[in-house]
Order: C-alpha cells, then structure tokens, then sequence
C-alpha cells in the first residue's frame, strides 16, 4: 500500500512538472506574441503608428481579434509553429499633452478555443512622438 | 511467546517506515507547492518588470522629446540648463505627459514613483585638434538621462515596493553659434566685404549700401577673412539636397525653411517662389539661385546662405532677408544680381557682379540680429543613444 502511495505520488509530481512546463511554455509564447507588436510599433515611431491607425500597419491589424501566422508576409517576421495556437487583438488609443503625442498600444493574447494553456494575457505601453 | 514477539517488532518496523514515509511525502508535497508558489510569483514579478520597463522606456521617449523640443526654445529651462553648463550639473525634469497616463499602464492596486534627472557628464569646448572654439559656450558634450522607476503594491493598504527600474542613457550634443563666432563675437558684422575685389560704392553707385550707426571699419586684409571654418560645429555634414528636403529642413510643399544650426549639402540649391524663414540657421552649399521672396518669419529668425564652390544668383527684384556668402580657395565666390537686387542682411564674395546695363539700383541693408551673438547660439542633441543600461530587454 505504502508502495502504491509512492508510486501515484512520482507519477502525480512527474504529470504536474510535465503540465507545468507546457504552461510555463505556453506563456512564454503568449508573452512573446504579446510584445512583438509593442517592440515594432516602439521601432516605427508613434508618427508611422497614428497615420495608419483606421487601416492598421503591415499585417498589424487594430481592434479585432487576429490569428498568428508563422511568417508574417508584410514584414517577413518569422514565429513558431505553436505561436498559431494563439490570436491577438491590438488597440491602439492616441494620447496627447499640449503639444506633445503619444499612444497607447494594448496588446490581448488568447489561445484559441480548443487549446489547452493560460487564459488572456494583456500587454501594453505608451510610445511617445519623437520630434 | 517468542512467535508473539517477533510479529510486534515486525509491526513495529512496518509502522515506523509508513511514518518515514508519510514524513517523506508531506516534505515532499510541501516543497512542490513551494515550488509552483514560487513559480507563480517569478511570474507575477517578470509581468511587474515587464510593466515597470515600459514605462522606464516611456519616461525617456518623454524625455528626449522634450529635450529636442526645449533646447530649440531660448524661453526653456533645459535650454539655460545646456547652454553653459559644467560637467556634473543636474536638472530634474518634469515629464507631464507620463504623470497623466501612466495609470493607464498599471493594474489595479499598484501605483508608480518615478523621477527624470539630466545631467552634464562632461563638455569640452574645443575641437579634435585640441583647438579652443572663440566662445567658450561653443563646444561638445555629453548628457545622461537618468530615469527611476518603483512599483508599489497598494493592495493590502500600504505601500511595499514590488519593483525598482532604472534606465541611464547618454546623448552627445553640441553648442554652436550661427554667427561664426571670433573674439570679438560675431563675424557678419559689416553689410558688404569684398574679400578679393576694390570696387568702391558712394551715393552715386548702383549699389546703394545702407551703413548702420557703431558699423565697424572694413578689415585691413579682407582677403584672409574664414568663415564657418570649423567644421566640427556644423549640425549636418555632406547632405545631399534631397536629404534636406527629406527632414523639412527645406520644405518645398509649405515653402518654408526650417532652419536649426549649421546644415552642410554638397549640391546647388534653388530657391524659386515665396519662401518663409523659420528659426536660426546656416545653409552650406555649391551653388544658390534665388528666384523668388525669402522672408523671415519674424525679427528673430535669420537665415545664412553661403556658397562654397559656386556662386549665388540673385534673379528677383522681391527683397531677401538673408546674409549671403560666396567665398572660395579660387576666389572664384560671387553673388551675381540679374535684376535689383533687395538685400536685408549682409553679403559678402571674393567679388561682385552686378547687372548694370537696365540701369538697375541695388540696394542692401543690414539686419541687426546679425548683430546678437548671445542669440546666435544653438544646442543639438543626438537623437542616437551612445550609451545605455538598466531596463533589461
């Protein structure tokens, strides 16, 4: 008995480490997914980011929930097979202070119905004009 | 008896191991909950880190954006602060646009502290021939934009610390004058120089010169005159004339010229139609041709045109604002007037050649804010980061 006691404890450990690695994974992921857009849309400049704020930018679209490709045709940006298990939704809000402009980018990640892994993850930040 | 005996010991060893065991595995399951606590709060954290990265990130953007913007603007704070300043100095700045939004970045129950220093790390005000500027306010230097960032968790009524970010950037920048400053200040002092031709201009002349009271006396050798010299305080170097057109620098949709410091292109540049004059500037090219209105936009704006290689053609009679310079090693630099030539400002060539034969008077009167060295001078920051550390990627 004491025996079978152990035994289903090391497959219960072995089966949670195993889950917890593929959740830890799959919210790298989302992390990753999640900030891409922050860090291009950072590199474009704010200025870039306004001026196609209605049609959205390369294959960045706003306001709507959108799936990953694993090569982005626009931009030619590579991701992994497993980021398409995962759709995205990007806002963007301007922001202005006197004569100084910025805007809010929110990044939502979510996996898709049907996989298995964390629930939304919310990412944002504010990139300011540069003169 | 003896039989008896034995199965207690026997029982005894059996129930000692199922303690060791039962030991065991609750050291065992607590140390996994450790474990996975542990793991969620890593979690917890990076997301905080992540948080308090981009707003460091934010707080610099704002920062550099109003450095550009205020160290163009003699009313600013940050431009006094620049203008002058010694290594070590220190500025707090304030940054309003984050201090309005950047709730919008937290979650609920946390709140932020932050603070933006500038500070001078060092300025030297010669060249890279060890060479001492005329002004000592003339020169280059490094500044540091210190950001600090502290996320506080407010959930539980006080104020812990969760989070520290900190961000250092360094930023050269450099503090020229437009005016080619030399030990008496600026050099555009007189409203024509002729270095390398002995015309005279009286009441008679076709050339009208309107002399200004406290005019200084014509330099005894004209033809050593320099000017622009040094090239180390030119803002932009060995542009083509599309690249200027590119910055607005020359904007020929709104034909405005948004002039900044010293701007060098090696191309000729034409000036056709009406053009506006905003802010302090120097253009350095081959050739001009000027066919058209520059006027500045306001007392204060000034614009210097000098031609390096080529000459400048003045084909309008409409007034110029400008100081115009046509000066070279073959002393082959000329302002060339088709029509009557309006000049306000100054002028000075290797020689003049004006049309005579339409009778026409030229006229060239001096602008005063040549005058104004303590106006002259201009900061640039570089928009590029020479160093930086804090705020993790």
């Amino acid at each position: 008995m004491v025996l079978g006691l152990l035994v289903i404890y090391v497959f219960t450990l072995i089966s949670e480490s195993t889950r917890g690695t593929a959740s830890a994974y799959q919210q790298y992921l989302a992390e990753q997914v999640a900030r891409e857009p922050l860090e291009v849309f950072r590199f474009l400049g704010s200025i870039k980011v306004r001026e196609h704020l209605n049609k959205g930018i390369a294959d960045y679209k706003f306001n709507e929930w959108q799936k990953i490709e694993t090569v982005s045709a626009a931009s030619g940006i590579e991701r992994p097979e497993d980021a398409t298990a995962f759709e995205r939704k990007i806002t963007v809000t301007p922001l202005s202070h006197k004569d100084m402009e910025a805007i809010l980018v929110q990044v939502n990640v979510r996996p898709i119905q049907g996989s298995s892994g964390l629930d939304q993850l919310t990412r944002s930040t504010i990139i300011v004009n540069q003169p | 008896m003896l039989f008896a005996s034995r199965q207690y010991r026997r029982q005894g060893s059996v129930l000692l191991l199922a303690i060791f065991i039962a030991i065991s595995l609750t050291i065992l399951s607590l140390s996994y909950f450790r474990m996975m606590q542990a793991a969620r709060n890593t979690d917890h954290r990076l997301g905080q880190q992540f948080v308090a990265r981009e707003i460091a990130l934010m707080l610099r953007e704002e920062a550099m954006a109003t450095i550009q913007r205020d160290c163009r603007d003699r009313r600013s704070q940050i431009f006094w602060f620049m203008l002058g300043a010694v290594a070590g100095a220190e500025l707090e700045m304030r940054l309003p646009l984050a201090s309005d939004n950047l709730s919008r970045l937290l979650q609920p129950g946390f709140s932020c502290e932050f603070s933006s220093r500038l500070k001078i790390v060092n300025f030297i005000n010669y060249d890279h021939k060890n060479r001492l500027y005329a002004s000592d306010k003339e020169g280059h230097g490094v500044l540091a934009v210190h950001i600090e960032v502290t996320l506080l968790d407010e959930r539980a009524g006080g104020k812990s610390t969760v989070i520290k970010e900190t961000l250092h950037s360094q930023y050269d920048y450099m503090v020229a004058s437009i005016l080619s400053l030399d030990s008496r200040g600026s050099s555009l002092l007189r409203p024509l120089t002729l270095r390398h031709d002995r015309q005279t201009f009286d009441s008679y002349s076709s050339l009208q010169v309107e002399a200004y009271e406290d005019e200084p006396d014509a330099p005894e050798n004209p033809a050593e005159i320099e000017l622009y010299d040094r090239i180390t305080l030119w803002r932009l170097r060995n542009l083509r004339l599309a690249d200027l057109e590119q910055m607005l620098i020359i904007d020929r949709e709104r034909k405005i010229l948004n002039l900044y410091g010293i701007c060098h292109c090696n191309d000729s540049i034409e000036f056709a139609g009406d053009w506006q004059i905003r802010g302090k500037g120097v253009i350095i090219a081959n050739s001009f041709n000027i066919t058209g209105v520059l006027k500045k936009f306001s007392d204060e704006d000034l614009l210097v045109l000098y031609a390096r290689k080529g000459k400048i053609t003045v084909d309008t009679s409409e007034k110029v604002e400008a100081a115009l310079i046509a000066i070279n090693d073959s002393r082959s630099g000329t302002v060339e007037s088709r029509q009557a030539l309006n000049l306000s400002g100054m002028l000075l060539a290797d020689y003049l050649n004006l049309d005579n034969r339409s009778n026409n008077q030229h006229h060239i009167s001096f602008d005063k804010a040549l005058l104004n060295a303590d106006n002259s001078y201009q900061i640039s920051v570089s928009p590029w980061t020479n160093f930086r550390s804090g705020a993790r990627n």
